[in-house]
Protein backbone atom coordinates (compact mmCIF):
# COMPACT_ATOMS: atom_id res chain seq x y z
CA UNK A 1 0.00 0.00 0.00
CA UNK A 2 2.77 2.41 0.94
CA UNK A 3 4.76 1.67 -2.20
CA UNK A 4 1.85 2.60 -4.46
CA UNK A 5 1.00 5.88 -2.76
CA UNK A 6 2.26 8.87 -4.66
CA UNK A 7 -0.34 11.56 -4.38
CA UNK A 8 0.67 13.74 -1.48
CA UNK A 9 -2.50 15.78 -1.67
CA UNK A 10 -4.68 12.75 -1.09
CA UNK A 11 -2.46 10.69 1.16
CA UNK A 12 -0.09 13.12 2.82
CA UNK A 13 0.47 11.08 5.96
CA UNK A 14 1.20 7.93 4.00
CA UNK A 15 3.63 9.74 1.71
CA UNK A 16 5.41 11.20 4.71
CA UNK A 17 5.50 7.78 6.35
CA UNK A 18 7.02 6.27 3.23
CA UNK A 19 9.64 9.00 2.99
CA UNK A 20 10.53 8.44 6.62
CA UNK A 21 10.81 4.68 6.21
CA UNK A 22 12.98 5.09 3.11
CA UNK A 23 15.51 6.88 5.30
CA UNK A 24 15.78 3.90 7.64
CA UNK A 25 19.24 2.54 7.18
CA UNK A 26 20.65 -0.76 8.19
CA UNK A 27 24.33 -0.18 8.53
CA UNK A 28 26.34 -3.11 7.18
CA UNK A 29 29.85 -1.85 6.90
CA UNK A 30 31.90 -3.52 4.20
CA UNK A 31 35.67 -3.20 4.42
CA UNK A 32 36.09 -2.65 0.67
CA UNK A 33 33.56 0.19 0.69
CA UNK A 34 35.14 1.72 3.81
CA UNK A 35 38.58 1.66 2.23
CA UNK A 36 37.59 3.03 -1.18
CA UNK A 37 38.71 6.56 -2.11
CA UNK A 38 36.11 8.93 -3.53
CA UNK A 39 36.01 11.03 -6.65
CA UNK A 40 35.47 14.75 -6.21
CA UNK A 41 31.80 14.45 -7.11
CA UNK A 42 31.00 11.51 -4.86
CA UNK A 43 28.08 11.60 -2.46
CA UNK A 44 28.74 13.52 0.74
CA UNK A 45 26.91 11.09 3.01
CA UNK A 46 28.14 7.77 4.32
CA UNK A 47 26.21 4.94 2.68
CA UNK A 48 24.79 1.86 4.42
CA UNK A 49 27.88 -0.13 3.45
CA UNK A 50 30.25 2.56 4.69
CA UNK A 51 30.96 4.06 1.29
CA UNK A 52 31.88 7.72 0.87
CA UNK A 53 33.73 8.09 4.13
CA UNK A 54 36.43 10.35 2.60
CA UNK A 55 33.97 12.58 0.71
CA UNK A 56 31.72 12.96 3.76
CA UNK A 57 34.56 13.88 6.09
CA UNK A 58 36.06 16.20 3.50
CA UNK A 59 32.78 18.05 3.10
CA UNK A 60 32.40 18.45 6.87
CA UNK A 61 35.90 19.91 7.02
CA UNK A 62 35.37 22.24 4.07
CA UNK A 63 32.05 23.46 5.42
CA UNK A 64 33.72 24.30 8.72
CA UNK A 65 36.59 26.01 6.91
CA UNK A 66 34.16 28.22 4.97
CA UNK A 67 32.52 29.21 8.26
CA UNK A 68 35.81 30.01 9.96
CA UNK A 69 39.48 29.87 8.99
CA UNK A 70 40.96 26.83 10.69
CA UNK A 71 37.59 25.11 10.86
CA UNK A 72 38.82 22.14 8.83
CA UNK A 73 41.65 21.39 11.26
CA UNK A 74 39.12 21.56 14.10
CA UNK A 75 36.87 18.99 12.43
CA UNK A 76 39.78 16.65 11.82
CA UNK A 77 40.98 17.09 15.43
CA UNK A 78 37.52 16.33 16.82
CA UNK A 79 37.23 13.18 14.71
CA UNK A 80 40.72 12.02 15.69
CA UNK A 81 40.03 12.70 19.37
CA UNK A 82 36.80 10.71 19.24
CA UNK A 83 38.42 7.86 17.33
CA UNK A 84 41.24 7.70 19.87
CA UNK A 85 38.65 6.62 22.49
CA UNK A 86 38.11 3.50 20.41
CA UNK A 87 41.42 2.80 18.70
CA UNK A 88 44.99 3.01 19.94
CA UNK A 89 47.69 5.14 18.44
CA UNK A 90 45.65 7.68 16.50
CA UNK A 91 47.34 11.04 16.28
CA UNK A 92 45.66 12.68 13.29
CA UNK A 93 42.99 11.99 10.68
CA UNK A 94 42.87 13.95 7.44
CA UNK A 95 41.52 13.60 3.94
CA UNK A 96 44.18 13.65 1.26
CA UNK A 97 43.19 15.54 -1.91
CA UNK A 98 44.81 14.17 -5.06
CA UNK A 99 44.19 16.91 -7.66
CA UNK A 100 45.81 14.94 -10.44
CA UNK A 101 43.61 11.87 -10.10
CA UNK A 102 40.61 13.71 -8.62
CA UNK A 103 40.59 11.47 -5.59
CA UNK A 104 39.80 11.99 -1.91
CA UNK A 105 41.21 9.44 0.53
CA UNK A 106 41.52 8.98 4.27
CA UNK A 107 44.96 9.24 5.85
CA UNK A 108 45.71 8.42 9.48
CA UNK A 109 48.89 9.57 11.21
CA UNK A 110 50.02 7.68 14.28
CA UNK A 111 51.96 8.93 17.31
CA UNK A 112 55.25 8.17 15.58
CA UNK A 113 54.24 10.46 12.68
CA UNK A 114 53.86 7.50 10.35
CA UNK A 115 51.08 7.96 7.82
CA UNK A 116 48.71 5.10 7.04
CA UNK A 117 46.44 5.16 4.01
CA UNK A 118 42.93 3.75 4.32
CA UNK A 119 44.00 0.54 2.62
CA UNK A 120 46.39 -0.16 5.49
CA UNK A 121 43.90 0.41 8.30
CA UNK A 122 42.04 -2.44 9.94
CA UNK A 123 38.36 -3.12 9.30
CA UNK A 124 37.60 -2.24 12.90
CA UNK A 125 39.40 1.10 12.75
CA UNK A 126 37.62 2.09 9.57
CA UNK A 127 34.28 1.00 10.98
CA UNK A 128 34.78 3.14 14.08
CA UNK A 129 35.89 6.03 11.88
CA UNK A 130 32.69 5.73 9.87
CA UNK A 131 30.59 5.90 13.04
CA UNK A 132 32.62 8.84 14.31
CA UNK A 133 32.13 10.77 11.07
CA UNK A 134 28.41 9.95 11.07
CA UNK A 135 28.16 11.33 14.59
CA UNK A 136 29.83 14.55 13.44
CA UNK A 137 27.65 14.89 10.31
CA UNK A 138 24.55 17.02 10.96
CA UNK A 139 23.14 16.15 7.51
CA UNK A 140 22.60 12.59 8.59
CA UNK A 141 19.06 12.53 9.99
CA UNK A 142 17.78 9.02 9.92
CA UNK A 143 16.93 5.86 11.76
CA UNK A 144 20.07 3.82 11.90
CA UNK A 145 19.99 0.08 12.53
CA UNK A 146 23.08 -1.80 13.52
CA UNK A 147 23.50 -5.50 14.25
CA UNK A 148 25.64 -6.65 17.14
CA UNK A 149 28.03 -3.70 17.37
CA UNK A 150 30.02 -5.71 19.91
CA UNK A 151 31.42 -8.05 17.25
CA UNK A 152 35.16 -7.90 16.89
CA UNK A 153 35.49 -5.59 19.87
CA UNK A 154 37.63 -5.80 22.99
CA UNK A 155 35.38 -5.84 26.05
CA UNK A 156 36.95 -2.69 27.45
CA UNK A 157 36.05 -0.78 24.29
CA UNK A 158 32.40 -1.61 24.37
CA UNK A 159 31.43 1.20 26.73
CA UNK A 160 33.12 3.72 24.42
CA UNK A 161 31.24 2.42 21.39
CA UNK A 162 27.96 2.49 23.29
CA UNK A 163 28.65 6.08 24.23
CA UNK A 164 29.30 6.91 20.57
CA UNK A 165 26.07 5.25 19.51
CA UNK A 166 24.24 7.17 22.22
CA UNK A 167 25.78 10.40 20.96
CA UNK A 168 24.71 9.50 17.42
CA UNK A 169 21.10 9.48 18.58
CA UNK A 170 19.24 12.70 19.25
CA UNK A 171 19.32 14.05 22.79
CA UNK A 172 15.65 14.32 23.67
CA UNK A 173 16.34 16.79 26.45
CA UNK A 174 17.71 19.41 24.06
CA UNK A 175 16.13 21.14 21.05
CA UNK A 176 16.77 19.61 17.64
CA UNK A 177 19.38 21.71 15.86
CA UNK A 178 22.64 21.58 13.95
CA UNK A 179 24.45 20.00 16.89
CA UNK A 180 21.55 17.76 17.82
CA UNK A 181 20.11 16.35 14.60
CA UNK A 182 17.05 14.16 14.70
CA UNK A 183 18.43 10.64 14.62
CA UNK A 184 17.50 7.37 16.20
CA UNK A 185 19.69 4.33 16.62
CA UNK A 186 18.45 0.78 17.01
CA UNK A 187 20.85 -2.05 17.71
CA UNK A 188 20.44 -5.68 18.52
CA UNK A 189 22.85 -7.50 20.77
CA UNK A 190 23.71 -10.70 22.58
CA UNK A 191 26.52 -9.13 24.55
CA UNK A 192 26.42 -8.99 28.35
CA UNK A 193 28.61 -5.87 28.22
CA UNK A 194 26.24 -4.05 25.89
CA UNK A 195 23.22 -5.00 28.01
CA UNK A 196 25.00 -3.73 31.11
CA UNK A 197 25.97 -0.43 29.42
CA UNK A 198 22.73 0.68 27.76
CA UNK A 199 20.42 3.02 29.60
CA UNK A 200 17.59 1.08 31.18
CA UNK A 201 14.95 3.03 29.28
CA UNK A 202 16.56 2.02 26.01
CA UNK A 203 16.56 -1.73 26.65
CA UNK A 204 13.97 -3.99 25.09
CA UNK A 205 14.24 -7.72 25.55
CA UNK A 206 12.76 -9.98 22.92
CA UNK A 207 12.30 -13.58 23.83
CA UNK A 208 10.07 -16.46 22.98
CA UNK A 209 7.43 -17.34 25.50
CA UNK A 210 5.05 -20.21 25.68
CA UNK A 211 1.65 -18.91 26.49
CA UNK A 212 -1.47 -20.91 27.04
CA UNK A 213 -4.32 -19.18 25.30
CA UNK A 214 -7.78 -20.69 25.38
CA UNK A 215 -6.25 -23.96 26.47
CA UNK A 216 -3.84 -24.06 23.53
CA UNK A 217 -0.12 -23.63 23.86
CA UNK A 218 1.24 -20.93 21.59
CA UNK A 219 4.76 -19.83 20.89
CA UNK A 220 4.94 -16.07 20.89
CA UNK A 221 7.64 -13.48 20.62
CA UNK A 222 7.38 -11.02 23.44
CA UNK A 223 9.17 -7.69 23.54
CA UNK A 224 9.36 -6.34 27.06
CA UNK A 225 10.94 -3.41 28.86
CA UNK A 226 12.23 -2.85 32.38
CA UNK A 227 10.18 -1.48 35.24
CA UNK A 228 10.69 2.10 36.42
CA UNK A 229 11.36 3.38 32.91
CA UNK A 230 9.43 5.79 30.74
CA UNK A 231 8.03 2.89 28.74
CA UNK A 232 6.60 1.32 31.85
CA UNK A 233 5.09 4.63 32.88
CA UNK A 234 3.56 4.99 29.44
CA UNK A 235 2.21 1.43 29.26
CA UNK A 236 1.90 0.06 32.79
CA UNK A 237 -0.31 -2.79 31.67
CA UNK A 238 2.40 -4.35 29.50
CA UNK A 239 4.33 -7.22 31.07
CA UNK A 240 7.87 -6.26 31.96
CA UNK A 241 11.26 -7.98 31.79
CA UNK A 242 12.04 -9.69 35.03
CA UNK A 243 15.43 -9.30 36.62
CA UNK A 244 15.72 -13.05 36.53
CA UNK A 245 15.57 -12.87 32.75
CA UNK A 246 18.61 -10.64 32.75
CA UNK A 247 20.74 -12.75 35.08
CA UNK A 248 22.41 -14.65 32.26
CA UNK A 249 23.49 -11.33 30.78
CA UNK A 250 24.59 -9.67 33.97
CA UNK A 251 26.51 -12.62 35.36
CA UNK A 252 27.14 -14.97 32.42
CA UNK A 253 29.75 -17.08 34.15
CA UNK A 254 27.58 -17.97 37.09
CA UNK A 255 25.05 -19.79 34.92
CA UNK A 256 27.64 -21.90 33.12
CA UNK A 257 27.91 -25.30 34.75
CA UNK A 258 31.06 -25.54 36.78
CA UNK A 259 33.38 -28.47 36.61
CA UNK A 260 35.80 -29.23 39.42
CA UNK A 261 38.38 -26.54 39.86
CA UNK A 262 41.73 -27.71 38.76
CA UNK A 263 45.03 -26.83 37.23
CA UNK A 264 47.08 -25.38 36.00
CA UNK A 265 49.11 -28.52 35.95
CA UNK A 266 51.59 -29.14 33.23
CA UNK A 267 50.17 -31.30 30.48
CA UNK A 268 46.59 -31.03 31.74
CA UNK A 269 44.21 -28.58 30.08
CA UNK A 270 41.21 -27.11 31.76
CA UNK A 271 38.63 -24.50 30.87
CA UNK A 272 39.90 -20.99 31.48
CA UNK A 273 37.11 -20.29 33.97
CA UNK A 274 37.94 -23.44 35.94
CA UNK A 275 41.58 -22.56 36.54
CA UNK A 276 42.33 -22.09 40.20
CA UNK A 277 44.33 -18.94 39.52
CA UNK A 278 41.36 -17.36 37.69
CA UNK A 279 38.82 -17.87 40.47
CA UNK A 280 39.51 -14.51 41.99
CA UNK A 281 38.10 -12.77 38.90
CA UNK A 282 34.80 -14.53 38.67
CA UNK A 283 31.99 -12.69 40.39
CA UNK A 284 29.47 -14.61 42.44
CA UNK A 285 31.88 -17.37 43.30
CA UNK A 286 33.94 -17.84 46.43
CA UNK A 287 36.96 -15.64 45.77
CA UNK A 288 40.02 -17.29 47.18
CA UNK A 289 43.03 -15.43 46.06
CA UNK A 290 46.07 -17.51 45.40
CA UNK A 291 49.24 -16.01 46.74
CA UNK B 1 65.20 -8.66 27.07
CA UNK B 2 62.36 -6.24 27.78
CA UNK B 3 62.22 -4.84 31.30
CA UNK B 4 58.62 -4.78 32.44
CA UNK B 5 57.43 -2.07 34.79
CA UNK B 6 53.97 -1.74 36.33
CA UNK B 7 52.33 1.54 37.27
CA UNK B 8 49.95 1.50 40.24
CA UNK B 9 47.83 4.62 40.58
CA UNK B 10 45.29 6.09 42.94
CA UNK B 11 42.68 5.87 40.20
CA UNK B 12 42.06 5.45 36.44
CA UNK B 13 42.33 9.18 35.75
CA UNK B 14 45.97 9.06 36.85
CA UNK B 15 46.87 6.94 33.84
CA UNK B 16 47.86 10.26 32.26
CA UNK B 17 51.17 9.35 33.92
CA UNK B 18 51.79 6.53 31.43
CA UNK B 19 52.97 8.63 28.47
CA UNK B 20 55.11 10.68 30.87
CA UNK B 21 56.81 7.64 32.37
CA UNK B 22 57.31 6.06 28.97
CA UNK B 23 58.93 9.26 27.72
CA UNK B 24 61.15 9.44 30.79
CA UNK B 25 62.25 5.81 30.54
CA UNK B 26 62.92 6.24 26.85
CA UNK B 27 65.22 9.13 27.65
CA UNK B 28 67.05 7.41 30.49
CA UNK B 29 67.81 4.20 28.64
CA UNK B 30 67.89 2.82 25.13
CA UNK B 31 67.10 -0.68 26.40
CA UNK B 32 63.62 -2.11 25.82
CA UNK B 33 61.18 -1.07 28.57
CA UNK B 34 57.49 -1.76 28.82
CA UNK B 35 55.42 0.30 31.26
CA UNK B 36 51.90 -0.98 31.88
CA UNK B 37 49.13 0.22 34.12
CA UNK B 38 47.83 -2.18 36.76
CA UNK B 39 44.13 -2.11 35.94
CA UNK B 40 42.53 -3.69 38.99
CA UNK B 41 38.99 -2.69 38.11
CA UNK B 42 38.14 -6.14 36.76
CA UNK B 43 38.79 -7.79 40.12
CA UNK B 44 35.63 -8.30 42.18
CA UNK B 45 36.10 -6.71 45.63
CA UNK B 46 39.42 -5.09 44.84
CA UNK B 47 41.56 -4.29 47.89
CA UNK B 48 41.58 -0.77 49.19
CA UNK B 49 44.87 -0.61 51.08
CA UNK B 50 48.00 0.39 49.20
CA UNK B 51 50.00 -2.64 50.36
CA UNK B 52 47.35 -5.08 49.16
CA UNK B 53 46.97 -3.24 45.87
CA UNK B 54 50.70 -3.44 45.25
CA UNK B 55 50.69 -7.16 45.99
CA UNK B 56 47.77 -7.73 43.63
CA UNK B 57 49.37 -5.56 40.95
CA UNK B 58 52.58 -7.58 40.97
CA UNK B 59 50.59 -10.80 40.93
CA UNK B 60 48.45 -9.81 37.94
CA UNK B 61 51.00 -7.68 36.09
CA UNK B 62 54.37 -9.25 36.90
CA UNK B 63 57.26 -6.84 36.61
CA UNK B 64 60.80 -6.01 37.69
CA UNK B 65 59.91 -2.48 38.73
CA UNK B 66 56.87 -0.81 40.25
CA UNK B 67 55.98 2.82 39.67
CA UNK B 68 53.77 3.70 42.61
CA UNK B 69 51.71 6.84 42.28
CA UNK B 70 50.29 8.73 45.21
CA UNK B 71 49.38 12.36 44.71
CA UNK B 72 50.89 14.63 47.34
CA UNK B 73 47.60 16.55 47.63
CA UNK B 74 48.10 18.94 50.52
CA UNK B 75 50.69 16.87 52.33
CA UNK B 76 54.45 16.94 52.31
CA UNK B 77 55.57 14.59 49.52
CA UNK B 78 57.98 13.00 52.04
CA UNK B 79 55.00 11.50 53.88
CA UNK B 80 53.82 9.80 50.69
CA UNK B 81 57.29 8.40 50.11
CA UNK B 82 57.28 6.94 53.60
CA UNK B 83 53.81 5.51 53.05
CA UNK B 84 54.89 3.77 49.85
CA UNK B 85 58.08 2.40 51.40
CA UNK B 86 56.07 0.99 54.28
CA UNK B 87 53.42 -0.52 52.04
CA UNK B 88 55.60 -2.31 49.51
CA UNK B 89 55.99 -5.86 50.76
CA UNK B 90 56.14 -7.36 47.28
CA UNK B 91 59.89 -7.78 47.06
CA UNK B 92 59.79 -5.85 43.79
CA UNK B 93 61.73 -2.59 43.68
CA UNK B 94 59.72 0.58 43.26
CA UNK B 95 59.93 4.21 42.22
CA UNK B 96 57.65 6.66 44.01
CA UNK B 97 55.65 8.93 41.72
CA UNK B 98 54.48 11.77 43.91
CA UNK B 99 53.58 14.80 41.83
CA UNK B 100 52.56 18.02 43.46
CA UNK B 101 49.25 19.17 41.99
CA UNK B 102 49.74 16.67 39.20
CA UNK B 103 46.84 16.94 36.88
CA UNK B 104 47.31 20.65 36.62
CA UNK B 105 51.03 21.03 37.00
CA UNK B 106 52.14 18.31 34.63
CA UNK B 107 49.61 18.89 31.85
CA UNK B 108 49.48 22.64 31.46
CA UNK B 109 52.75 23.27 29.65
CA UNK B 110 51.64 22.78 26.06
CA UNK B 111 48.87 25.10 24.90
CA UNK B 112 48.86 23.75 21.32
CA UNK B 113 48.32 20.19 22.52
CA UNK B 114 45.65 21.41 24.91
CA UNK B 115 43.74 23.10 22.09
CA UNK B 116 44.04 19.98 19.93
CA UNK B 117 42.87 17.73 22.77
CA UNK B 118 39.88 20.04 23.17
CA UNK B 119 39.08 19.67 19.46
CA UNK B 120 39.85 23.25 18.43
CA UNK B 121 43.47 23.55 17.34
CA UNK B 122 42.71 26.62 15.21
CA UNK B 123 41.40 28.68 18.10
CA UNK B 124 43.28 31.71 19.34
CA UNK B 125 40.95 32.49 22.23
CA UNK B 126 42.99 33.30 25.33
CA UNK B 127 43.31 30.37 27.72
CA UNK B 128 44.87 32.19 30.67
CA UNK B 129 46.99 29.23 31.61
CA UNK B 130 49.04 29.60 34.79
CA UNK B 131 52.74 30.28 34.37
CA UNK B 132 55.37 27.68 35.12
CA UNK B 133 56.12 29.19 38.51
CA UNK B 134 52.50 28.82 39.49
CA UNK B 135 52.10 25.18 38.47
CA UNK B 136 52.92 23.53 41.76
CA UNK B 137 51.01 26.07 43.83
CA UNK B 138 47.63 25.85 42.13
CA UNK B 139 44.75 25.42 44.59
CA UNK B 140 42.63 23.30 42.25
CA UNK B 141 44.83 22.10 39.38
CA UNK B 142 42.38 19.53 38.06
CA UNK B 143 39.63 22.15 38.00
CA UNK B 144 41.89 24.61 36.20
CA UNK B 145 42.89 21.99 33.64
CA UNK B 146 39.30 20.95 33.00
CA UNK B 147 38.18 24.56 32.69
CA UNK B 148 41.03 25.32 30.28
CA UNK B 149 39.97 22.35 28.16
CA UNK B 150 36.34 23.46 28.17
CA UNK B 151 37.32 27.01 27.23
CA UNK B 152 39.60 25.73 24.48
CA UNK B 153 36.83 23.54 23.08
CA UNK B 154 34.50 26.48 22.50
CA UNK B 155 31.69 23.94 22.60
CA UNK B 156 28.09 25.04 23.00
CA UNK B 157 24.74 23.29 23.19
CA UNK B 158 24.91 19.52 22.80
CA UNK B 159 28.62 19.61 21.98
CA UNK B 160 29.22 21.16 25.38
CA UNK B 161 27.08 18.50 27.04
CA UNK B 162 29.02 15.74 25.28
CA UNK B 163 32.41 17.25 26.02
CA UNK B 164 34.30 15.24 28.62
CA UNK B 165 37.24 17.08 30.20
CA UNK B 166 38.44 13.81 31.73
CA UNK B 167 38.74 12.19 28.32
CA UNK B 168 40.26 15.35 26.90
CA UNK B 169 42.90 15.31 29.66
CA UNK B 170 43.87 11.77 28.67
CA UNK B 171 43.97 12.80 25.03
CA UNK B 172 46.17 15.75 26.01
CA UNK B 173 48.69 13.42 27.65
CA UNK B 174 48.69 11.27 24.51
CA UNK B 175 49.31 14.24 22.23
CA UNK B 176 52.36 15.57 24.03
CA UNK B 177 55.65 14.21 22.72
CA UNK B 178 58.03 16.35 24.71
CA UNK B 179 57.79 16.40 28.49
CA UNK B 180 61.09 18.17 29.03
CA UNK B 181 59.40 21.32 30.46
CA UNK B 182 58.60 19.18 33.51
CA UNK B 183 62.30 18.74 34.27
CA UNK B 184 62.22 22.11 35.96
CA UNK B 185 59.77 20.90 38.59
CA UNK B 186 61.28 19.57 41.82
CA UNK B 187 58.81 16.67 42.00
CA UNK B 188 59.72 15.58 38.48
CA UNK B 189 63.43 15.95 39.15
CA UNK B 190 63.05 13.55 42.05
CA UNK B 191 61.12 11.10 39.86
CA UNK B 192 63.81 11.27 37.22
CA UNK B 193 66.63 10.68 39.71
CA UNK B 194 64.80 7.78 41.36
CA UNK B 195 63.97 6.16 38.02
CA UNK B 196 67.55 6.46 36.87
CA UNK B 197 68.80 4.86 40.07
CA UNK B 198 66.24 2.07 39.93
CA UNK B 199 67.10 1.14 36.37
CA UNK B 200 70.81 1.12 37.14
CA UNK B 201 70.11 -1.17 40.10
CA UNK B 202 68.30 -3.52 37.71
CA UNK B 203 71.32 -3.51 35.38
CA UNK B 204 69.44 -1.65 32.69
CA UNK B 205 72.12 0.28 30.79
CA UNK B 206 71.61 4.06 30.79
CA UNK B 207 71.67 6.19 27.66
CA UNK B 208 74.54 8.64 27.71
CA UNK B 209 72.93 11.62 26.00
CA UNK B 210 70.19 12.56 28.49
CA UNK B 211 72.05 14.54 31.14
Amino acid sequence: MLSSVNNAAEHRTLVLARQEMMSWTQLQLEPSALRAPDGFTASRSIGPNGAHLPATLYELAQTAERARVGGASDVYAQVANRLSNLVENVRRITVDVDEKRNLLSIVMTDRHDTQHVAGALSDGTLGFLALTVMEADPKSRRLLCLEEPENGMHPLRIAAVMELLGDLAVDVELPVDHDNPLRQVIINTHSPSVVACVHDGALLVAYPIHAIVAGVEEAQLSVRHLTRTWRHTATPQVLTVTRGDLLAYLNPFAVIEKTSTGGPRVGVTTRVMDRKDMQMFLPGLAAERTR
Amino acid sequence: MTTQATLVTDGPSDTVLLPILRWLCGKITLAAIEVRWADLRGVPNPPMGLGERLTLAVELYPCRLLFVHRDAENQEPRLRYEEIWGANGTGCSHVCVVPVRMQGAWLLHNADALRRAAGRPSSTAPLELPTRRQWEALPDPKGILHQALRTASGATGRRAKKFSPEKAAHRLADLIDDWSPLRQLPAFQLLEADTRAALVALDVPPASDFP
